[in-house]
């Protein structure tokens, strides 16, 4: 896990998602995205921008998902979305599937759009909005030369064939942030490994970022989207929610103050059909030899033992609510019925990384 | 007794209290971490409450979910009405598939040795 949270050490916010895709998720991401931006003043300057673009790569999966016929059991099908924020730049980039009797024309308008200078653009803009040019999906290409406009960066763009019908295209924009000047850094290639990578580890939801109570209920209310079934949450996900709110709560109580930030790593993955959350936080190192006897008797008791443990914890919370130390871990370790898995990881720069994975 | 009503937040759960009848109601999902600031007023409620309670107290809750931090201010409440306030009831509602909702009902009922009807609905 801490080789995976390297792997992201460039960034101080990563947001790679794979679920359902709808305006509500939009929106949380959105949330999500404000609430880790906004804490400078210099991102908190781009923080409208960003969740523009943000809506619009998202509503463009939505607005143009195909129907995947032969290509929805395919490893490389899965509609995508990044965000990923650097000290000088913000990356957002999606995935999805198209069919390849639009790629000559979508290739032609994408650099077209990113040949014009800001001026040009506008009022290119205006001769579309003036004389219209729509698809039958109602987009006017008005999406993608907004995306261009504000991101101040040309946007790029490349294509996974999949079969003679179908293909996958990955668009990737960038964001200055300050005063960087050098508006060509982000590569797209990198971002067509890291999705494949993250398809081959079956990935649902991928995380880096600073774990608040803010962060953690968008978190939270992005996999209680995911996992409705209509209009309801599904019955059976329910100990999934109660697991995966212990496990980030967690973080956000127990995790090491680094910089300001409670930085952390959520994975939420599905294999052969089964939830799996995995966690990591830094922790202090003054509390790391407590809190690794804890969990190696925690590990290690029987579910006789941890069942009265729990019941401890609650008969004192009838007197003294605010004791809450441990109940959390309980919980998991007794709703997961003691499969779970914890390791404790020393940096290079001395830090604990700790991390616990388990099915939810 | 006024009555106290909150709707439904997205981390906090919808609550109608209604002192006069002896209803007190809590339905949907509850994770704050810091718990407090939204059941302390609940919590007031339930103290003013067992002053002059009424002829009957039910105390009913129909979670989708919750976090431990809630679980313990479900045990408050139910602890500082059960010894106090005569003719009192705990109602749990659940969906009849949600095994893990049926469990923590029966969990607590046994803990804290209260009366305890669960309401079991089916799908």
């Amino acid at each position: 896990m801490y080789s995976l949270y390297q792997d992201f050490g460039n960034t101080t916010f990563f947001v790679g998602y794979f679920g359902i895709f709808t305006d509500q998720i939009t929106n949380m991401l959105i949330d999500l995205n404000e609430c880790c931006v906004s804490k400078t003043e210099q991102h908190s300057k781009i923080a409208k921008k960003t969740s523009f673009l943000i809506a619009e790569s998202f509503q463009n999966i939505i607005r143009h998902g195909t129907v995947k016929q032969g290509v929805e059991d395919m490893d490389y099908s899965r509609d995508y979305f990044e965000v990923a924020i650097f000290s000088d730049r913000m990356g957002i980039s999606t995935a999805n599937v198209i069919e390849n009797q639009y790629i000559e024309d979508l290739s032609t308008k994408i650099d077209y759009i990113n040949s014009l200078d800001s001026e040009t653009l506008r009022e290119y803009k205006i001769a579309v909005l003036e004389h219209g040019m729509f698809s039958d999906k109602g987009g006017a290409g008005l999406g993608l030369i907004e995306m261009v406009r504000k991101s101040g960066a040309p946007m790029k763009k490349t294509f996974i064939p999949l079969t003679s019908e179908y293909s996958m295209i990955v668009l990737c924009l960038e964001v200055p942030i300050g005063k960087t000047t050098n508006t060509d850094v982000l590569n797209i290639d990198e971002v067509v490994n890291r999705y494949k990578c993250l398809v081959e580890k079956e990935i649902l939801l991928i995380y880096k970022g600073d774990f608040s109570d803010e962060s953690n209920t968008q978190l939270i209310e992005m996999m209680h989207n995911n996992f409705m079934k209509g209009s309801e949450l599904d019955a059976y996900k329910i100990k999934s929610m109660m697991l995966i709110i212990e496990v980030l709560q967690n973080v956000t109580k127990h995790a090491k103050i680094i910089d300001n930030r409670k930085d952390g790593l959520l994975i939420l993955s599905i294999l052969n059909g089964e939830l799996f959350v995995e966690c990591s936080n830094f922790v202090e190192k003054n509390q790391f030899a407590d809190f690794r006897n804890y969990m190696k008797k925690l590990k290690s008791s029987t579910p006789t033992e941890i069942q009265k443990q729990y019941h401890e914890k609650l008969t004192i919370a009838q007197q003294l609510p605010e004791v809450n130390y441990g109940l959390g871990l309980l919980e998991i370790a007794r709703v997961s019925k003691n499969t779970y898995s914890y390791s404790f990881t020393e940096t290079a720069n001395n830090e604990i990384f700790y991390t616990i994975k388990l099915k939810a | 007794m006024e009555k106290l009503f909150i709707p439904a937040d997205i981390i906090t759960p919808e609550v109608f209290f209604d002192g006069d009848n002896g209803l007190l109601r809590i339905v949907g999902k509850s994770y704050p971490e810091n718990v407090n600031s939204f059941y302390i007023p609940l919590i007031d409620y339930i103290e003013k409450y067992k002053q002059t309670p009424a002829s009957k107290t039910v105390i009913e809750f129909d979670w989708l979910y919750y976090n431990t931090a809630t679980l313990k201010i479900i045990v408050k409440m139910i602890s500082l009405l059960k010894d106090d306030v005569k003719n009192f009831e705990v109602q749990w509602h659940c969906r009849e598939e949600v095994e893990l909702m049926i469990e923590k009902g029966e969990e607590l009922k046994e803990l804290l040795n209260v009366k305890m009807k669960l309401i079991i609905q089916k799908s």
